[in-house]
């Protein structure tokens, strides 16, 4: 390995590591229920590929409790999170 | 991808089996008359209290000049959830499995780009083989 692809090799392990570190410190600040949230939509830590979706209760549109986690059980699924109907 | 588009490709990803599930930051209420307006067929939840939002790790907090450019758009986002937090979620698509593990997803902090339905359909299809 030449001295060129070593650097940069360290150079993007560093970054990977303090991009994870970046991350972990604002989610476990914003920590699901937490009342620290982003404030721009460019810095937010999302879920990532691989990981589960903790159990979440949702209201339906009769504003009855809808849990997330046994609907996901039953069948492979597509969510999508919108803004709203604006 | 626009929730009318998903419409568009929804027979496709029922036929290769899975349902679709929306999720809006609206109280139920106001995603009660949208529903009706929009004719949406799909799942069509509330996440007033952005916990979902929360805990996918998308939510923000809109800034006081947005908030006022949303204004003068007649958009009026804490009367729309009934939540005084200022709170949205960064729009989303998340394809799931059964396990509740995630297979694939699309997040982009500009609400303009969308996720090309073309692509969530091969996602889908191919998270099913693995």
């Amino acid at each position: 390995m030449n001295i060129k692809a070593l650097c940069r090799y360290v150079f993007l392990s560093i970054l990977s590591i303090s991009l994870a570190i970046s991350c972990s410190v604002v989610t476990v600040a914003g920590a699901p229920y937490g009342s620290s949230v982003p404030i721009s939509p460019e810095s937010v830590c999302p879920l990532l590929n691989g990981q589960k979706v903790p159990p979440l209760t949702l209201k339906t549109l009769e504003d009855k409790s809808f849990d997330l986690s046994a609907a996901l059980a039953r069948k492979p699924t597509i969510l999508i999170f919108y803004r709203g109907g604006w | 991808m626009q929730l009318g588009q998903l419409q568009e490709i929804e027979p496709k990803l029922n036929e290769i089996g899975y349902q679709i599930i929306a999720i809006s930051p609206d109280r139920p209420e106001l995603l009660a008359k949208n529903i009706k307006k929009h004719n949406f067929t799909y799942l069509l939840l509330s996440d007033s209290k952005k916990d979902a939002a929360r805990a996918f790790g998308i939510a923000f907090r809109v800034d006081e000049q947005s908030l006022k450019t949303y204004e003068q758009y007649g958009i009026d986002i804490e009367a729309a959830s009934g939540e005084h937090d200022r709170i949205l979620p960064v729009p989303a698509v998340f394809v799931i499995g059964i396990d509740g593990i995630i297979k694939f997803e699309y997040v982009n902090p500009n609400y303009e780009v969308r996720l090309d339905p073309d692509i969530l359909v091969t996602a889908a299809r191919s998270s099913l083989k693995k």
